[in-house]
């Protein structure tokens, strides 16, 4: 048994004390593995998209080893045409969808989440089961089981021509219509999740109090249950947000594929058009606008927001 | 104080069951304008419950009850003349301490030069002034109660609720927090409706209590009557402490009767009753300690009784004895005038006198 010498560091942590070589040893075994999936997976195909979208395509759709920006003014609007802002249209195209759908999230999510928060005992696990059980079958099949619900003979078209809101036998899509319903179900559980999470742990006495001060129940909302629930609702906002920008399966399934979204935009890229460098660009670029919105939505609504409620 | 024509608060009847759980049961009293009223019991007896129904957080199964002469059942919480400083505060966390005093004008919809000037006034009272811009959580115990109360006062309240507000302060700070909130309702004369299982903070503040038991009004009095002349072992036991002597009627006069225990008889003040048996109460201090050898000084007293000291407790400013005599426990408690120890010990006889007026005639 050799005892630790003044030469070598100990280190003592969690009761333990290590020498210098153990506790990297130990790290290295730990934090290692993780380390090395983010860097052979994540890192190192983002510097490769990065690095391809300053690249151009030759003929044949192979790689040609100059350094350019063009792929980035094209994206901007500046072709060899002259001025066309095709996809700086489908980048507001995909945000816009990426808001409303979030919106619309967070307008089912509320009531839901709170609801679930009421329930007693064992049928609140039951009721968060059942938000997380659709996750268990496969988007595509899913988004094709809509389909269904909303052609002329399904189940749900029929009901909505018996209310006289469509003709009958008419279907319910292609359709914007079908396509928020679709996301909107697809991403519930992103924002409901986070949400509940936050709105378990709210302290109801701090309702009490505003509506013992004077608050309506509106105001009660706003001054003493939104400043509480902000954090999950925030963390679950932007969840679906960023998943939604991506997001062209569903727009295309149910909206009848006549738009095209960041989604597509980059997919063509790197299928039918054979333009890796054209479609690294757009990644990029759709990764950094994102990005920049997060941090001026942090800015924003984060700390100094909440305390702007009043 | 004005003299209404009305009572702040009014309740007849009121009742409120959880369950099978009866917590209000039929509660009726009146409560008048600038009145510092306290609604004293153990945990359980309906006190906070009754609070809540006034306050519009909890609404009854039956009764009536009328704020300011105004039927409050319709009327919800956030429109009733009432405010409530709350056992746990209940201070918004993410608004500093001025904006969590104005939160009630802003609700109101005051003019904001307004707001600005009676926040400010308040936490002048309540001396929080130079914390106008931290946040609850850097505040200390003491601090959050005095912003939970200027956040209730600022709106100026026909009736101001207190739940339990000192119950989570230290002893010294709860004592000194007690004279100021006494001193602030004088000078407000805003009607204070408070609730405490702290029977002495209860006698200290309030003009009258009412002694609450498993959802009824026990006894309801001001201090002195309740300390004085309790109706109910219940309430005997819960303000301060008595012993209690079984007793039967041996003779009756117009003044005093005579009872028979078995302490030997003992002559009471007042009307023997009715029933064959009952309880006498009497309070610790009002037991008189006679001297050794008093019987060849002079005149035996009335009610001399003969008991062992089973325990001695030395409390600094008093010493407490446990006292047993015939079938029945006895406490003493005499002030240490002296310096010296006085002469009682475990285990020795001693005559104690009980004045046919410190003996009270319970109901139950």
């Amino acid at each position: 048994m050799t005892k630790p010498t003044a030469s070598r560091a100990v280190r003592v942590r969690f009761g333990e004390s290590l020498t210098r070589g153990q506790e990297r040893r130990r790290a290295a075994a730990t934090s290692g593995p993780g380390i090395l999936w983010v860097t052979l997976f994540l890192v190192l195909p983002l510097a490769g998209i990065l690095g391809i979208s300053f690249l151009s395509r030759g003929d044949y759709g192979e790689l040609v080893w100059d350094f350019t920006f063009d792929n980035f003014k094209r994206f901007a609007g500046f072709g060899v045409f002259g001025f066309e802002p095709l996809y700086p249209k489908i980048i507001l195209r995909s945000l816009g969808m990426a808001a409303v759908t979030t919106v619309l999230c967070v307008l089912a999510a509320l009531p839901l989440t709170f609801f679930i928060a009421g329930l007693q005992g064992p049928r609140r696990q039951i009721a968060l089961m059942l938000v997380v059980i659709p996750f268990w079958t496969n988007l595509l099949i899913r988004t094709y089981a809509w389909q269904i619900v909303f052609s002329g003979s399904g189940w749900l078209a029929r009901a909505a021509a018996t209310l006289g809101l469509i003709p009958a036998g008419e279907a319910l899509y292609p359709g914007a219509f079908a396509v928020f319903v679709g996301l909107t179900c697809d991403f519930l559980p992103f924002l409901a999740l986070p949400l509940y999470a936050s709105v378990e742990k709210i302290d109801w006495s701090l309702a009490e109090a505003a509506s013992d001060l004077g608050a309506n129940g509106w105001n009660v909302f706003r001054h003493a249950l939104l400043p509480q629930i902000a954090p999950g609702l925030v963390a679950g906002a932007i969840l679906v947000f960023i998943a939604a920008t991506g997001q062209f399966v569903i727009p295309d399934l149910l909206g009848g594929a006549k738009t095209v979204l960041l989604g597509n935009a980059i997919q063509q890229q790197f299928g039918m058009s054979r333009d890796w460098p054209f479609g690294s660009a757009i990644a990029c670029l759709t990764m950094v606008l994102v990005m920049a919105g997060l941090w001026l939505f942090r800015r924003t609504a984060g700390e100094q927001g909440r305390d702007s409620f009043l | 104080m004005r003299n209404l024509p009305h009572p702040a608060i009014e309740t007849v009847d009121l009742t409120r069951r959880f369950g099978d759980v009866t917590a209000l049961d039929r509660v009726s009293l009146s409560i008048q304008p600038g009145e510092f009223f306290s609604l004293l019991g153990p945990s359980g007896c309906g006190k906070t419950t009754l609070l809540r129904l006034i306050a519009g957080l909890d609404a009854a199964d039956g009764g009536t009850l009328r704020i300011d002469g105004v039927e409050a059942a319709l009327m919800p919480a956030h429109q009733r003349p009432v405010n409530t400083v709350f056992q746990s505060y209940a201070l918004f966390p993410h608004l500093d301490v001025r904006n969590n005093v104005a939160f009630g004008l802003r609700m109101k919809k005051v003019a904001p030069a307004e707001i600005d000037r009676r926040v400010n006034d308040v936490m002048a009272v309540v001396e929080i002034g130079p914390l106008a811009d931290r946040r609850p959580s850097q505040l200390s115990g003491g601090q959050k109660q005095r912003v939970a109360l200027a956040r209730a006062i600022v709106n100026e309240p026909k009736v101001l609720l207190l739940d339990e507000p000192l119950a989570a302060l230290d002893l010294k700070l709860r004592k000194q927090l007690q004279l100021e909130l006494r001193n602030l309702q004088r000078r407000l004369g805003i009607t204070f409706v408070y609730v405490t299982h702290d029977q002495e903070e209860a006698l200290v503040l309030s003009d009258r209590i009412a002694v609450m038991r498993d959802g009824r009004i026990e006894q309801l009095g001001d201090a002195r009557a309740l300390y004085e002349r309790p109706r109910t072992r219940f309430v005997s036991q819960f303000l301060g402490s008595c012993s209690l002597i079984e007793g039967r009627t041996r003779s009756s006069s117009d003044q005093t009767f005579v009872a028979q225990t078995s302490l030997g008889d003992l002559t009471v003040a007042g009307t023997a009753p009715q029933r064959a048996t009952f309880t006498l109460a009497i309070r610790p201090e009002k037991i008189r300690v006679l001297p050794l050898g008093h019987s060849q000084i002079g005149s035996l007293p009335a009610n001399r009784v003969r008991a062992r000291v089973d325990q001695r407790i030395y409390v600094g400013s008093e010493t407490h004895y446990e006292l047993g005599a015939g079938a029945e426990r006895l406490r003493v408690e005499t002030m240490n005038r002296d310096t010296q120890d006085s002469d009682l010990v475990p285990g020795q006889d001693v005559d104690l006198e009980l004045p046919p007026n410190a003996l009270i005639l319970l109901d139950d």
